[in-house]
Protein backbone atom coordinates (compact mmCIF):
# COMPACT_ATOMS: atom_id res chain seq x y z
CA UNK A 1 0.00 0.00 0.00
CA UNK A 2 3.22 2.32 1.03
CA UNK A 3 4.82 1.26 -2.14
CA UNK A 4 1.86 2.35 -4.32
CA UNK A 5 1.37 5.71 -2.66
CA UNK A 6 4.94 6.02 -2.93
CA UNK A 7 4.67 5.86 -6.91
CA UNK A 8 1.47 7.71 -7.24
CA UNK A 9 3.18 10.77 -5.00
CA UNK A 10 6.33 10.51 -7.92
CA UNK A 11 3.82 10.23 -10.38
CA UNK A 12 2.07 13.61 -9.47
CA UNK A 13 -0.91 12.52 -7.35
CA UNK A 14 0.14 14.82 -4.64
CA UNK A 15 -2.98 13.77 -2.49
CA UNK A 16 -1.44 9.73 -2.04
CA UNK A 17 1.17 10.97 0.76
CA UNK A 18 -2.30 11.08 3.15
CA UNK A 19 -1.86 7.15 3.08
CA UNK A 20 1.61 7.20 4.07
CA UNK A 21 1.40 10.28 6.38
CA UNK A 22 -1.80 7.70 7.99
CA UNK A 23 0.47 4.82 7.83
CA UNK A 24 3.08 6.13 10.13
CA UNK A 25 1.96 9.19 11.91
CA UNK A 26 1.29 7.13 15.11
CA UNK A 27 5.00 5.38 15.01
CA UNK A 28 6.85 8.71 14.42
CA UNK A 29 4.67 10.27 17.02
CA UNK A 30 6.22 7.78 19.21
CA UNK A 31 9.99 8.16 18.05
CA UNK A 32 9.78 12.01 18.20
CA UNK A 33 8.49 11.64 21.72
CA UNK A 34 11.24 9.76 22.46
CA UNK A 35 13.81 12.21 22.17
CA UNK A 36 11.41 15.85 22.59
CA UNK A 37 9.57 14.48 25.44
CA UNK A 38 6.70 17.71 24.44
CA UNK A 39 3.77 16.70 22.95
CA UNK A 40 3.60 20.16 20.86
CA UNK A 41 7.00 20.03 19.86
CA UNK A 42 6.93 16.11 18.94
CA UNK A 43 3.68 17.23 16.48
CA UNK A 44 6.13 20.19 14.98
CA UNK A 45 8.94 17.82 14.58
CA UNK A 46 6.75 14.93 12.93
CA UNK A 47 5.50 17.32 10.68
CA UNK A 48 8.55 18.37 9.21
CA UNK A 49 9.99 15.17 9.03
CA UNK A 50 6.84 14.64 6.77
CA UNK A 51 7.03 17.64 4.91
CA UNK A 52 10.85 17.01 4.56
CA UNK A 53 10.58 13.02 3.14
CA UNK A 54 7.54 14.39 0.74
CA UNK A 55 9.88 16.49 -0.72
CA UNK A 56 13.31 14.06 -0.78
CA UNK A 57 11.11 11.70 -1.87
CA UNK A 58 12.46 11.13 -5.28
CA UNK A 59 15.81 10.20 -3.51
CA UNK A 60 14.21 7.10 -1.95
CA UNK A 61 16.05 4.72 -3.84
CA UNK A 62 14.46 1.50 -1.79
CA UNK A 63 18.18 0.39 -0.52
CA UNK A 64 15.96 0.42 2.74
CA UNK A 65 12.86 0.07 4.24
CA UNK A 66 10.99 2.88 3.48
CA UNK A 67 9.86 3.48 7.48
CA UNK A 68 14.09 2.75 8.11
CA UNK A 69 14.65 6.15 5.45
CA UNK A 70 11.10 8.05 6.85
CA UNK A 71 12.71 7.45 10.76
CA UNK A 72 15.99 8.57 9.99
CA UNK A 73 15.02 11.76 8.33
CA UNK A 74 12.61 12.16 11.82
CA UNK A 75 15.16 11.30 14.09
CA UNK A 76 17.58 14.32 12.78
CA UNK A 77 14.78 16.28 12.68
CA UNK A 78 14.31 15.56 16.38
CA UNK A 79 17.86 15.82 17.59
CA UNK A 80 17.81 19.37 15.38
CA UNK A 81 15.08 20.62 17.51
CA UNK A 82 16.15 19.31 20.77
CA UNK A 83 19.38 21.12 20.17
CA UNK A 84 17.38 23.84 19.36
CA UNK A 85 15.49 24.05 22.30
CA UNK A 86 18.12 23.23 24.79
CA UNK A 87 18.32 19.63 26.07
CA UNK A 88 18.24 20.56 30.13
CA UNK A 89 14.74 21.75 29.39
CA UNK A 90 13.61 18.39 28.35
CA UNK A 91 15.11 16.08 31.00
CA UNK A 92 13.97 15.94 34.46
CA UNK A 93 16.40 15.62 37.45
CA UNK A 94 14.50 13.48 39.25
CA UNK A 95 12.70 10.64 37.82
CA UNK A 96 11.49 8.80 40.96
CA UNK A 97 10.13 11.63 42.57
CA UNK A 98 7.93 13.10 39.40
CA UNK A 99 6.33 10.11 39.12
CA UNK A 100 5.37 9.48 42.37
CA UNK A 101 4.18 12.84 42.27
CA UNK A 102 2.06 12.51 39.17
CA UNK A 103 0.90 9.31 39.81
CA UNK A 104 -2.89 9.17 40.70
CA UNK A 105 -4.40 6.00 40.76
CA UNK A 106 -7.81 7.27 39.42
CA UNK A 107 -6.33 7.50 35.80
CA UNK A 108 -6.00 4.39 35.05
CA UNK A 109 -8.35 1.57 35.01
CA UNK A 110 -6.23 -1.84 34.33
CA UNK A 111 -3.43 -3.49 34.66
CA UNK A 112 -2.65 -3.35 31.09
CA UNK A 113 -3.43 0.62 31.24
CA UNK A 114 -1.49 0.99 34.53
CA UNK A 115 1.82 -0.83 33.02
CA UNK A 116 1.16 1.42 29.79
CA UNK A 117 0.80 4.07 31.90
CA UNK A 118 4.68 3.61 33.64
CA UNK A 119 6.23 2.59 30.61
CA UNK A 120 5.87 5.83 29.06
CA UNK A 121 6.81 7.37 31.74
CA UNK A 122 9.95 5.74 32.39
CA UNK A 123 10.47 6.41 28.56
CA UNK A 124 9.95 10.38 29.08
CA UNK A 125 12.42 10.21 31.97
CA UNK A 126 15.26 8.44 30.43
CA UNK A 127 17.75 10.17 28.12
CA UNK A 128 16.49 10.72 24.37
CA UNK A 129 19.16 8.39 22.88
CA UNK A 130 18.19 5.89 25.01
CA UNK A 131 14.72 5.83 24.85
CA UNK A 132 14.84 6.18 21.16
CA UNK A 133 17.07 3.12 21.21
CA UNK A 134 14.15 1.28 23.00
CA UNK A 135 11.56 1.96 20.74
CA UNK A 136 13.12 1.32 17.51
CA UNK A 137 14.75 -2.06 18.71
CA UNK A 138 11.57 -3.14 20.80
CA UNK A 139 8.59 -1.36 19.33
CA UNK A 140 8.94 -0.69 15.69
CA UNK A 141 11.23 -4.26 15.90
CA UNK A 142 13.78 -2.83 13.92
CA UNK A 143 17.34 -4.29 13.66
CA UNK A 144 20.68 -3.40 15.11
CA UNK A 145 21.91 -1.98 11.98
CA UNK A 146 18.89 -0.31 11.13
CA UNK A 147 18.32 1.36 14.23
CA UNK A 148 22.25 2.49 13.20
CA UNK A 149 21.04 3.83 9.97
CA UNK A 150 18.41 5.47 11.32
CA UNK A 151 20.54 6.71 14.38
CA UNK A 152 24.05 7.05 12.87
CA UNK A 153 25.35 5.76 15.61
CA UNK A 154 28.13 2.86 15.06
CA UNK A 155 26.36 -0.75 15.82
CA UNK A 156 28.31 -1.07 18.62
CA UNK A 157 27.53 2.46 19.88
CA UNK A 158 24.15 1.25 19.42
CA UNK A 159 24.60 -1.98 21.28
CA UNK A 160 25.93 0.15 24.51
CA UNK A 161 22.87 2.49 24.50
CA UNK A 162 20.75 -0.37 24.30
CA UNK A 163 21.86 -2.06 27.10
CA UNK A 164 22.40 1.32 29.15
CA UNK A 165 18.74 1.63 28.27
CA UNK A 166 17.66 -1.53 29.94
CA UNK A 167 19.30 -0.58 32.96
CA UNK A 168 17.73 2.57 33.08
CA UNK A 169 14.19 1.10 32.01
CA UNK A 170 14.47 -1.52 35.12
CA UNK A 171 16.02 0.99 37.52
CA UNK A 172 13.27 3.49 36.62
CA UNK A 173 10.40 0.97 37.41
CA UNK A 174 12.08 -1.45 39.99
CA UNK A 175 12.67 2.09 42.28
CA UNK A 176 8.51 2.65 41.75
CA UNK A 177 7.67 0.05 42.24
CA UNK A 178 9.47 -0.78 45.53
CA UNK A 179 8.29 2.77 46.91
CA UNK A 180 5.02 1.66 46.03
CA UNK A 181 4.89 -1.21 47.98
CA UNK A 182 6.76 0.80 50.92
CA UNK A 183 3.60 3.42 50.78
CA UNK A 184 1.29 0.25 51.01
CA UNK A 185 2.42 -1.33 53.92
CA UNK A 186 2.69 2.34 56.32
CA UNK B 1 14.19 -10.50 45.15
CA UNK B 2 14.83 -11.89 41.18
CA UNK B 3 17.96 -10.76 39.73
CA UNK B 4 17.69 -9.90 36.32
CA UNK B 5 20.52 -9.50 33.73
CA UNK B 6 20.86 -6.59 31.29
CA UNK B 7 20.85 -8.26 28.20
CA UNK B 8 18.24 -11.09 29.20
CA UNK B 9 15.66 -8.86 27.19
CA UNK B 10 12.44 -10.86 27.59
CA UNK B 11 10.77 -8.73 30.06
CA UNK B 12 11.59 -4.98 28.35
CA UNK B 13 9.95 -6.84 24.74
CA UNK B 14 6.96 -7.41 26.61
CA UNK B 15 6.73 -3.66 28.54
CA UNK B 16 7.85 -2.12 25.34
CA UNK B 17 5.01 -3.77 23.76
CA UNK B 18 2.45 -1.07 25.58
CA UNK B 19 4.35 1.94 24.72
CA UNK B 20 3.55 2.75 21.32
CA UNK B 21 1.49 6.19 21.49
CA UNK B 22 -1.11 7.42 19.57
CA UNK B 23 -0.99 11.04 17.81
CA UNK B 24 -3.41 13.50 19.98
CA UNK B 25 -3.97 15.75 17.39
CA UNK B 26 -7.29 14.71 14.71
CA UNK B 27 -6.00 17.62 12.42
CA UNK B 28 -2.67 16.29 12.03
CA UNK B 29 -3.34 14.68 8.58
CA UNK B 30 -5.08 18.00 7.00
CA UNK B 31 -2.24 20.15 8.75
CA UNK B 32 0.72 17.67 7.00
CA UNK B 33 -1.01 18.07 3.66
CA UNK B 34 -2.11 21.96 3.88
CA UNK B 35 1.87 22.37 4.37
CA UNK B 36 3.04 20.42 1.77
CA UNK B 37 0.09 21.68 -0.99
CA UNK B 38 1.47 25.54 0.16
CA UNK B 39 5.10 24.43 -0.47
CA UNK B 40 4.03 23.54 -4.31
CA UNK B 41 2.68 26.66 -4.84
CA UNK B 42 5.39 28.02 -3.50
CA UNK B 43 7.69 25.55 -5.92
CA UNK B 44 7.99 27.67 -9.15
CA UNK B 45 8.57 31.23 -7.45
CA UNK B 46 11.76 29.52 -5.68
CA UNK B 47 13.01 28.05 -8.22
CA UNK B 48 12.70 31.12 -10.49
CA UNK B 49 14.74 32.66 -7.70
CA UNK B 50 17.13 29.81 -7.34
CA UNK B 51 17.91 30.16 -11.27
CA UNK B 52 18.66 33.40 -11.03
CA UNK B 53 20.84 32.93 -7.48
CA UNK B 54 22.97 30.97 -10.18
CA UNK B 55 23.25 33.22 -12.47
CA UNK B 56 24.08 35.82 -9.73
CA UNK B 57 26.89 32.68 -8.39
CA UNK B 58 28.42 32.87 -11.70
CA UNK B 59 28.77 36.13 -12.18
CA UNK B 60 29.91 37.16 -9.20
CA UNK B 61 32.63 34.21 -9.60
CA UNK B 62 34.06 35.98 -12.99
CA UNK B 63 34.12 38.73 -11.06
CA UNK B 64 35.87 38.01 -7.97
CA UNK B 65 38.67 35.65 -10.13
CA UNK B 66 39.31 38.94 -12.23
CA UNK B 67 39.80 40.92 -9.25
CA UNK B 68 42.05 38.47 -7.95
CA UNK B 69 43.97 39.01 -10.82
CA UNK B 70 44.22 42.42 -11.48
CA UNK B 71 44.99 42.99 -7.59
CA UNK B 72 48.32 42.00 -7.62
CA UNK B 73 49.40 44.10 -10.81
CA UNK B 74 48.36 47.52 -8.83
CA UNK B 75 51.73 49.76 -8.45
CA UNK B 76 52.32 50.97 -4.73
CA UNK B 77 50.23 49.98 -1.60
CA UNK B 78 46.38 50.31 -0.93
CA UNK B 79 46.07 52.31 2.66
CA UNK B 80 49.24 50.58 3.21
CA UNK B 81 49.04 47.73 2.22
CA UNK B 82 50.62 45.49 -0.42
CA UNK B 83 48.54 44.32 -3.28
CA UNK B 84 50.42 41.06 -2.73
CA UNK B 85 48.77 41.03 0.88
CA UNK B 86 45.19 42.26 -0.42
CA UNK B 87 45.35 39.73 -2.93
CA UNK B 88 45.68 36.63 -0.96
CA UNK B 89 43.41 38.04 2.07
CA UNK B 90 40.74 39.02 -0.89
CA UNK B 91 41.47 35.38 -2.03
CA UNK B 92 40.86 33.40 0.57
CA UNK B 93 37.78 35.45 1.61
CA UNK B 94 36.57 34.83 -2.53
CA UNK B 95 37.25 30.69 -1.64
CA UNK B 96 34.96 30.67 1.43
CA UNK B 97 32.19 32.49 -0.02
CA UNK B 98 32.25 30.42 -3.08
CA UNK B 99 32.28 27.27 -1.15
CA UNK B 100 29.46 28.83 1.49
CA UNK B 101 27.11 29.74 -1.93
CA UNK B 102 27.79 26.61 -3.44
CA UNK B 103 26.66 24.22 -0.34
CA UNK B 104 23.37 26.91 0.23
CA UNK B 105 22.61 26.42 -3.89
CA UNK B 106 22.88 22.92 -3.75
CA UNK B 107 20.69 22.42 -0.46
CA UNK B 108 18.24 24.82 -1.63
CA UNK B 109 18.25 22.83 -5.26
CA UNK B 110 18.01 19.55 -3.69
CA UNK B 111 15.36 20.52 -1.06
CA UNK B 112 13.02 22.24 -3.82
CA UNK B 113 13.91 20.40 -7.36
CA UNK B 114 10.57 18.91 -8.90
CA UNK B 115 10.35 14.83 -7.52
CA UNK B 116 10.10 13.73 -10.80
Amino acid sequence: MVDEAIRRVLGGDRDAFRVIVCEYQDMAYSIAMSVVKDELIARDVVQHAFVRAYNKLAQFRGDAAFSTWLYKILVNEAFRMLRQQGKDKMTCTDPLLDLVREYDPRDVVDDQQQRQYYVNEALMRMPPNESLALRLFYLEEKSLKEVSQITSWSVENTKVILYRARISMRMILHDYFKMEKQSFDL
Amino acid sequence: MKTVHPHDDRDIRELMASARLELPFDDFEDSVMEHINREEMMRPVVLQTLKLRWIFFFAGVVCGVLISVLLPAIEGSVFGIPPGVLAAVFQVFFVLLVFLQIDSLLSAKSEWQPKI
